[in-house]
């Protein structure tokens, strides 16, 4: 079962700031752009593409603790945290897929840096799909 | 297959043999196979494998089922050691058997082999405990995404970081990179990838 938001900060994982509305919608305006750039190059370079939609679902996440006065402790494990919060805050608002499938992405993200790593077209457009059904939760919550 | 006295992936067993043994019985008890089978499978005669079955039985450990003339063994799931038992075996030695059906799951996946320190230790060649297992899959996968979940389950299952790499059947059979060379030039454990209907074990 995920942590609660409450759990992650008394686990110092999570620590509170002060809110911060407008870089909050900086940051989603950003992860909309995230997106468009990853369908625009998917087919030519999918490991770009993959790393732009990637970091799309993060910023809708950091772009939701922004704007509720919160930010993940700095450090190893930062990207791993956000996922945490991710499923955390909007657990069973209808994203719970797209949450569920962070850490894949995240880990995939990290391996395609390496030999080997596989990221192909698909994993782009499933990486967009779970990026925008959590960046529309994070808008609706933050309009 | 190079022997052992003790497998040196958890030497608590009294033989590789022994060990392997176990681990095919309870790591697999759906793919049921006779003694002479099994033998054949492990790389170990059916005389020794045919004791090393008989000394499982009398302690307890394994049941053994009569198929006509055949013999085929299956764990003991009321030994009081059982469960614990399924535990090491899987840490120790569940690479061997569990990334198959796994990555039966990932379409475009032809062959793979478990490289780097855990297959090199499964193949008797002495070091430390390995603390991750590398997965190489020959194929065209159509998913990344796919072969980083089957990583994840694995990991999850096996208690050990999984990593797995790609690599077309064409550049695994010309061999021209290093870093492929350097794969084939060290020990590979084929990996069992069930077909069809055994999919998805």
């Amino acid at each position: 079962m995920a942590d609660s938001v409450d759990q992650l900060i008394a686990a110092g994982a999570i620590v509170r700031v002060h809110g911060d509305a407008k870089a909050a919608r900086g940051d989603t305006v950003a992860a909309r752009g995230h997106l468009k750039s990853a369908a625009a190059v998917a087919e030519s370079d999918p490991v770009g593409a993959f790393s732009l939609a990637y970091d799309a679902i993060r910023k809708a996440l950091v772009a939701h603790m922004r704007a509720h006065g919160l930010r993940v402790r700095s450090g190893v494990g930062a990207h791993y945290q956000t996922g945490r919060y991710g499923l955390a805050a909007l657990g069973g608002r209808g994203v719970d897929d797209a949450l569920g499938q962070f850490d894949t992405l995240r880990t995939l993200r990290n391996r395609s840096e390496y030999r080997g790593a596989l990221v192909k077209e698909a994993d782009v457009h499933e990486a967009i799909s779970y990026a925008e059904a959590v960046l529309n939760v994070v808008e609706a919550d933050l309009s | 297959m190079p022997r052992t006295s003790a497998p040196l992936l958890l030497p608590l067993f009294r033989s590789d043999g022994q060990a392997r043994l176990l681990a095919r019985v309870y790591l697999e008890p759906d793919r049921l196979a006779t003694l002479a089978e099994l033998a054949r499978e492990l790389g170990i005669d059916d005389g020794g494998l045919t004791r090393e079955a008989d000394r499982l039985e009398r302690a307890g450990l394994v049941r053994s089922d009569r198929v006509g003339r055949n013999r085929t063994l299956r764990p003991n799931e009321d030994s009081p050691y059982y469960r614990e038992l399924y535990g090491l075996l899987l840490k120790a030695f569940g690479p061997a058997t569990l990334v198959g059906p796994e990555l039966a799951l990932v379409d475009g996946v032809e062959r793979a082999y478990v490289y780097g320190s855990w297959a090199a230790r499964y193949m008797g060649e002495a070091g430390e405990d390995p603390a991750d297992v590398d997965v190489v899959v020959i194929g065209n996968p159509s998913s990344g995404m796919a072969l980083t979940r089957a990583a994840g389950a694995l990991s999850a299952r096996l208690g050990r970081e999984v990593n797995i790499t790609a690599i077309a059947p064409d550049e695994w059979e010309a061999a021209t990179s290093g870093f492929v060379r350097e794969l084939r030039s060290n020990p590979l454990v084929a990996v069992d990838i069930p077909t069809g209907e055994d999919g998805g074990g």
